[in-house]
């Protein structure tokens, strides 16, 4: 740039400013000491000799409102006078970051746009300090966060052109989905009235499963409990999906492996409900015996629809303390693989490391819980 | 203008808030970074692109920890996991590490640090599983395991060579087979907790001593079947910082002025529920003379022979302390 330009940077010329223009195009000069505070300013400035007139006014990353900048400007021009002490600073920035939620976040969005790294971390730490040990429902609220089931977009039925089953079954889901976020919407405070949804989902899917589409055998042949433990080799994940699974076939079998993990849970050595705990281990290796390699790919096998079960059953449980969450999280990235989706994939995440701590509402299916589980909150 | 606020919403869920999350995640434990994962797709799929964030593996005190387990080390963001803690984890067995060992094996490369604390149904099996799928690990904590048996320290050391960190706490049944076990194979241990391992004798304790040179840590908490034969060996490890002899009934002038020849010694615990007898004021002296300057740590209650154990005379002789009671 011009000679003209570099000039704004000579020492000697103490009330210099340098002009800056945000996103929607307003144009604002500020004082070169406080401005150059801002390393992406001082960059723009120094290297690329900008921000001396209006006419070259540095363009402002998208970020950067002009109410974030007036923020920013506020700190750097706080902070960048030297002679200041640490408890001053401290206590200007104490002050300084009380403000909501949002707006915190959109002043780290922009103070990281233009690589401020002191107000980043002020910022950040404090918005780790909202977050810290709250649940996803809660820090959505905060956040303004849609429930992200309803925006999610993936909800639309998938096109079926080859009538797969799989996709079929999906698409049922949805549907179900759909509705019952629908349902949640109008019966908010009804407890009674999600409890009895609830209800209704589990039979409708189970009978789904277990009778609707005709290929129920698959099923009633995984209900065996063999108590020897051949493995065989499979798709690395397969197995592993395989090897994890709680397993009771009858309509209320996963009531018997909550029930049996709830209780365990109680006791606080893991002695309480050794034997179905025992019953279900067997099933862990069991099952991998039922599917043969051939079976995987082809058909909706009985190790899928078990998948999709679950899935289904899971949503309807308020508490995250359960047993069917890891065997669901990996059945669903099975799932996912095979329909190619990373819908499946985001549910298994809900459905992994269940917090323990505090009963977690995952949006999923209302505030209901089933009342025969209400008891087995505990820690 | 509808459509302008739809867009603004757009871009704070899609843009902003993943963007920030990423930048607050650095400074969040792995719960809570799983109640992001949680919130919405965008921000899903952006803290999952940061293999940095993913590399422990909490599930402490849960319970079906050993399917979680599974689970998680299935998950492709999981593959470089370094750290696993299964602290009093529930439900959790030697089948489940056995599974992970023939299924989860990729994922189990990097692992350093390996904590099964509590995990009582895990035996010497178990520990040949995973301990044959992390041959990487450093730190291995095995406390309160009563299961867990020389056998086991055997499959340990044969897999992992590299450990420096070694927790074997309420291990009731270990023996000096294990301590000859750890001596032969971990010339760089730093850290050693035999806590109640009550198994074993001075001779295993000096072979330790003897060969693992860099020891900094060592916990001889309620053993009290060791004496100055095994407590005089201590001196040659130079570069000791910790030590908690508590219970330590047998010690006495004579085992602990030897001890005072670790000049590096910052906490040393000499409590006992019936008295160390036979340590008195004149130790004390011997200590104060190398570790004065180190010393910050020191608890000498329960040392019915030292006279002179005010906070005031300690102070003189150790000024640098700050903490005075160890075990509350």
């Amino acid at each position: 740039m011009s000679e003209v330009d570099m000039a704004v940077i000579k020492p000697e010329m103490m009330k210099s400013y340098i002009w800056l223009q945000t996103a929607d195009g307003s144009i604002q000069q500020v004082e070169q000491e406080v401005a150059m505070f801002c390393p992406m300013i001082c960059h723009e400035v120094i290297q690329k000799g900008m921000g001396s007139s209006k006419n070259y006014a540095i363009s402002l990353p998208q970020r950067v409102n002009p109410a974030m900048l007036s923020l920013i400007l506020d700190y750097c021009r706080f902070h960048q006078v030297p002679g200041r002490s640490n408890k001053e600073r401290k206590s200007f920035d104490e002050k300084f970051i009380r403000m909501d939620t949002k707006r915190l976040c959109e002043l780290t969005s922009a103070a990281d746009s233009l690589q401020l790294k002191p107000l980043v971390d002020l910022t950040s730490r404090a918005l780790a300090r909202i977050i810290e040990g709250k649940s996803p429902e809660e820090i959505r609220e905060i956040f303004h966060l849609p429930d992200d089931l309803t925006e999610e977009e993936k909800l639309e039925p998938l096109k079926n052109t080859t009538d797969d089953p799989r996709i079929r079954l999906l698409n049922r889901l949805y549907a179900k989905k759909r509705k019952e976020l629908k349902e949640r919407q109008k019966l908010k405070n009804i407890e009674v009235e999600e409890e009895r949804v609830d209800d209704r989902s589990v039979d409708d899917l189970l009978s789904f499963i277990n009778g609707d589409n005709g290929d129920s055998k698959g099923i009633k042949n995984s209900k065996s409990k063999k108590k020897n433990r051949r493995r065989k080799d499979q798709q690395k994940n397969t197995s592993a999906n395989e090897a994890i699974k709680n397993h009771n076939k009858e309509p209320n079998g996963l009531n018997q492996v909550c029930h049996s993990a709830e209780v365990g849970q109680k006791v606080r050595a893991g002695v309480g409900a050794t034997s179905n705990l025992h019953d279900v281990k067997d099933d862990i290796f069991d099952n991998k015996n039922e599917l043969d390699d051939g079976d995987i790919d082809d058909e909706i096998d009985p190790a899928l629809k078990e998948k999709i079960d679950r899935y289904c059953s899971y949503e309807l449980r308020k508490s995250s303390k359960l047993t069917v969450s890891n065997e669901v999280t990996m059945e669903v990235e099975d799932f996912a693989r095979r329909l190619n989706s990373d819908w499946p994939e985001r549910m298994q995440e809900i459905l992994s490391f269940g917090h323990e701590r505090k009963p977690v509402h995952f949006s999923l299916n209302g505030n209901g819980s089933l009342r025969r589980y209400a008891n087995s909150e505990q820690r | 203008m509808e459509g302008e606020g739809e867009e603004q919403t757009s871009i704070w869920n899609k843009e902003t808030v993943p963007k920030v999350m990423k930048i607050v995640s650095t400074r969040l434990a792995q719960r809570d970074l799983i109640s992001l994962l949680l919130l919405s797709p965008w921000i899903h799929r952006t803290l999952i692109s940061y293999p940095s964030l993913w590399l422990s593996i909490d599930l402490r005190e849960m319970n079906n920890a050993g399917d979680r387990l599974i689970a998680a080390l299935s998950l492709p963001r999981y593959q470089h996991v370094k750290q696993i803690s299964l602290e009093f984890a529930q439900d959790i067995d030697d089948d489940h590490l056995e599974v992970i060992k023939s299924k989860c094996l990729g994922s189990l490369q990097d692992l350093e640090s390996l904590n099964l604390n509590g995990c009582q149904k895990i035996s010497d099996k178990g520990i040949e599983a995973i301990t044959s799928c992390c041959l990487k690990l450093k730190v291995f904590s095995i406390y309160w395991n009563v299961r867990a048996a020389d056998e086991g320290v055997k499959h340990l050391v044969k897999n992992c060579k590299y450990i420096v960190d070694l927790n074997f706490s309420g291990c009731k049944h270990l023996s000096d087979k294990s301590l000859q076990l750890v001596a032969d194979n971990y010339p760089e241990l730093e850290s050693l907790n035999l806590t109640r391992c009550v198994k074993m004798t001075d001779s295993g304790l000096q072979q330790v001593f003897v060969k693992c040179s860099f020891l900094q840590s060592l916990n001889l908490y309620a053993l009290s079947s060791f004496t100055d034969e095994a407590y005089k060996k201590i001196s040659v490890l130079s570069h000791l910082k910790f030590l908690d002899l508590c219970g330590a009934q047998n010690l006495s002038d004579d085992g602990l002025s030897c001890i005072a020849k670790c000049k590096k010694l910052v906490s040393l615990n000499l409590t006992c529920l019936f008295g160390i007898v036979g340590v008195t004021d004149k130790c004390l002296e011997a200590l104060s003379k190398s570790c004065a300057n180190t010393m910050t740590t020191l608890d000498v209650n329960g040392c019915i022979g030292i006279k002179r154990r005010s906070r005031d005379d300690l102070l003189k002789l150790f000024p640098y302390l700050r903490c005075f009671k160890v075990h509350s």
